[in-house]
């Protein structure tokens, strides 16, 4: 039913929009996270979206549709290699290297507050948008009323 | 096997057309079929539903999925009881036409 489409959709835009809020939490815990299980600083993480096809939904594999265009949204967590973190000179840290040198995350708190606030203004939108093809739907039964 | 038939040789015409209309006019089997099926899927969201909810409360799933389960058996709801609305209107309809 077209109709519970559009709603699939809205509902893969929420999932995404968690997974990027679950993601800055991550970085925003581990701001000073100097050490992790495979060594080194902690690197910030980074929520990638991508255009994905729609879970099918049971009547749909009964129709087999070529060329199904995506629809919905998937996001991926990667680690930001590119940016440099922070070094600081501090020979007392336990974590400092030969020259005394302490590497931190590269998480910036403020750039990650400000997608935080991203992440949940595209959530309400999606829920905003959830709401909306619901009402359609309502209204479109009163149809001949 | 629904392609094997055996025709009967037809006493008129006008069976011949009675046949020919009923054939093509319920595509999709006649309407008590439709009707048992929708409420086959409005149940099977139901319980999809409750099955979101609980899995929701054990942590395992998104509490959006679970609002959004809701929602679509909400709806499924309502429509079919639009479906039941019209259809009882329309047997009234006939029951009042008067001989």
């Amino acid at each position: 039913m077209e109709l519970f489409r559009s709603m699939d959709i809205s509902a893969s835009g929420l999932q995404a929009q968690r997974v990027m809020v679950n993601v800055i939490s991550t970085n925003l815990a581990n701001v000073h996270t100097t050490r992790t299980p495979e060594g080194g600083p902690y690197r910030r993480r980074q929520a990638i979206f991508s255009a994905s096809p729609l879970p099918q939904r049971f009547t749909d594999l009964l129709n087999i549709r070529m060329g199904q265009r995506p629809a919905g949204v998937k996001a991926e967590v990667i680690e930001d290699f590119g940016r440099k973190g922070e070094m600081i000179y501090d020979p007392s840290h336990p974590d400092a290297d030969e020259s005394g040198v302490v590497s931190l995350p590269n998480v910036n708190a403020v750039e990650e507050m400000v997608s935080l606030l991203g992440a949940m203004r595209s959530y309400e939108a999606n829920v905003t948008a959830f709401n909306t093809s619901k009402q359609m739907a309502l209204k479109s039964l009163e149809i001949g009323k | 096997m629904s392609d094997l038939r055996i025709e009967n040789t037809f006493s008129s015409p006008l069976e011949k057309m009675a046949r020919e209309r009923q054939t093509k006019a319920n595509p999709l089997g006649d309407f008590k079929k439709v009707l048992t099926d929708s409420i086959g899927e409005v149940n099977s969201q139901l319980l999809q539903a409750d099955a979101d909810t609980r899995e929701m409360i054990a942590g395992t799933k998104d509490i959006h999925q679970a609002m959004i389960s809701m929602e679509e058996a909400h709806i499924s709801m309502r429509l079919l009881i639009q479906v039941r609305n019209k259809v009882i209107s329309a047997y009234e309809e006939i029951m009042r036409m008067q001989f």
